[in-house]
């Protein structure tokens, strides 16, 4: 056997090296699918509650200012009269407001005339996958009817809404794709956006 | 196991026993063949095992 191996190593060797890029090949291929599969976190798996209670947060009137409100110039000297003169005209504009709840819904869009009835699948809209259909139902958006409705203003508004999805209804053109989908004009959607 | 990888194994085998053959025909008469084919398609083995062990070793560090 071993007088066979000396006669023919070079056959040996490549059949040996052969067998290692064939196993390296395999199982290093293998090894880097698991590691792309791993499970990454993301900010929504949360849900669309923290996002809803830190818009809510940001909306909501300055306590701070409140508090300095009854105060005069006397505390500070003059820089306790620019604050008192401040945070008087903030607390007068807050006022009319009611206090704020800790977790708040922030206001939904404004409904479509059109919108009534069952929620239609928003997934049917391109760039928009099962956790921002989520999101978008959390918000109250149900209809394409809404979306075709929405104008820039509430564009910016449900965008600040989206979390690490803002910028994607521009991007991805939602209000054109929702007027095709909501008038059910699925030839001039798939002629725009390509096929459903 | 799937087909790719399957095919990957097979062709590998088969790239072995065309060096076994080539080996044969080159040395006529020095060789038994088919102790050889054995023989080269054991060390193919050897060496899928050693390229796993090494795999694995590096996915571990």
């Amino acid at each position: 056997m071993l007088e066979m191996i000396e006669a023919n190593w070079l056959a040996f060797a490549l059949a040996l090296l052969i067998g290692i890029l064939v196993a390296v090949w395999l199982f290093g291929r293998a090894a880097r699918t698991g590691r792309k599969r791993q499970h990454r976190p993301d900010v929504l798996d949360e849900g669309v509650a923290p996002a809803q209670r830190n818009q809510s947060l940001i909306d909501a009137p300055s306590v701070t200012a409140a508090s300095f409100a009854g105060t005069g110039p006397d505390i500070l000297g003059g820089l306790g009269e620019i604050v008192g003169v401040a945070a008087a005209e903030e607390a007068e504009d807050a006022v009319p407001s009611p206090p704020p709840a800790p977790v708040a819904a922030p206001p939904a869009p404004a409904p479509a005339p059109a919108a009534v009835g069952a929620g239609d699948d928003l997934r049917r809209i391109k760039g928009v996958g099962p956790k921002l259909a989520a999101l978008l139902q959390g918000l109250g958006v149900t209809t394409y009817a809404q979306i075709a409705a929405w104008s820039e203003a509430d564009i910016d508004r449900i965008d600040a809404q989206l979390g690490t999805f803002a910028g994607r209804i521009r991007r991805d053109s939602w209000v054109e794709q929702a007027k095709f989908l909501a008038a059910d004009d699925t030839a001039g959607f798939e002629g725009r956006f390509g096929k459903l | 196991m799937n087909s790719h990888r399957l095919t990957l194994l097979v062709a590998g085998a088969f790239s072995t026993a065309v060096i076994a053959f080539g080996t044969v025909l080159g040395h006529p008469g020095r060789t038994d063949p088919p102790l050889l084919f054995a023989a080269l398609l054991a060390t193919y083995g050897l060496g899928l095992g050693i390229g796993w062990l090494a795999v694995g070793r590096m996915n571990r560090a």
